[in-house]
């Protein structure tokens, strides 16, 4: 399946992902980043593990800014470089949030959020509903097509079923739970 | 007659994780030691003195690099569901106390064989 082709144009989409899927994952933002821009948060690589993996496979990572909200709190690390804003935790969401709309207003083409699961371990509940919704408004006033990508966990159900409901599409490349 | 268990703690933010590796640890002859973020730890080795930490490496509460710097004289192997680059990685090793980074999610008989490699 091609996930470009799943994204739903200039609204919201979710694709719920099989346990391992960075190479979905690769070849999607491989495919966007050929022409056109993305910003890129990430919960669960930092920027440093992401560069080496899009670089090793050849992504167009000029056409990235990523959003880091990993690094700072295993390692010392700026608040900012050239490509990377680096958030101190995925628990602060106020800081998240901010550095998104900054980014926003560089009028990206698609925003990738990876991904909520993990974002959903350090915050739960109404703050993650609330926050998901602030995304998806902003994005839908800029027109920017926004992904957010998550597992199938059960503990996360009631979570990521709330977001769902701010979906445009949702996109289920999980297996098992499509059983 | 447990004065040669060597003890371990298992610090992860998850009750699954800690669970099933405490279960494990334990029917292979270690003591174990629970802490539910760093500040627990922290507040646990004022009376413990364990071998090894088992160490999730993000957690709620003060950062675990913080964490670290607290900890003076065990040996610490980090529990990552975070991936590093190779660089990344090989600095964090670096520093003092560090003795392993275990990916997650980590087959647990591999995980058993890397403790008993630490303490024995």
């Amino acid at each position: 399946m091609d996930l470009k082709n799943e994204i739903y144009n200039k609204g919201a989409t979710i694709f719920i992902m099989p346990p391992e899927y960075s190479k979905q994952s690769l070849d999607l933002v491989k495919k966007i980043a050929v022409k056109e821009t993305v910003c890129y948060i990430t919960i669960n690589k930092t920027f440093d593990a992401l560069k080496e993996e899009f670089n090793k496979n050849r992504v167009n990572i000029d056409n990235i800014l990523f959003i880091d909200a990993i690094t700072k709190s295993i390692k010392e690390a700026p608040s900012q470089t050239n490509g990377c804003y680096f958030i101190s935790s995925p628990a602060a969401l106020t800081e998240l949030g901010i550095a998104i709309d900054k980014a926003m207003g560089h009028n990206f083409r698609y925003i990738i959020f990876d991904s909520l699961t993990n974002l959903i371990m350090y915050q739960k509940g109404a703050p993650i509903t609330r926050f998901v919704l602030h995304l998806v408004n902003k994005a839908k006033s800029k027109n920017t097509n926004i992904v957010f990508y998550a597992l199938n966990i059960p503990e996360q159900t009631g979570e990521i079923r709330q977001c769902e409901t701010m979906m445009d599409r949702i996109v289920n490349l999980d297996k098992k739970s499509n059983k | 007659m447990t004065k040669n268990k060597k003890t371990i703690m298992i610090v992860d933010d998850e009750s699954d994780i800690r669970q099933s590796v405490k279960i494990i640890l334990e029917k292979n002859g270690y003591s174990v030691v629970l802490a539910v973020d760093g500040d627990d730890c922290l507040r646990k080795l004022k009376n413990e003195k364990p071998d090894l930490i088992l160490l999730d490496i993000m957690m709620p509460g003060t950062p675990v690099k913080e964490i670290v710097k607290k900890i003076t004289d065990v040996k610490i192997a980090y529990l990552s569901v975070v991936r590093t680059s190779e660089a990344e990685r090989e600095d964090l090793l670096g520093q003092k106390n560090i003795v392993d980074f275990i990916q997650k999610p980590f087959d647990i008989d591999d995980l058993l064989k890397k403790v008993k490699k630490l303490v024995g």
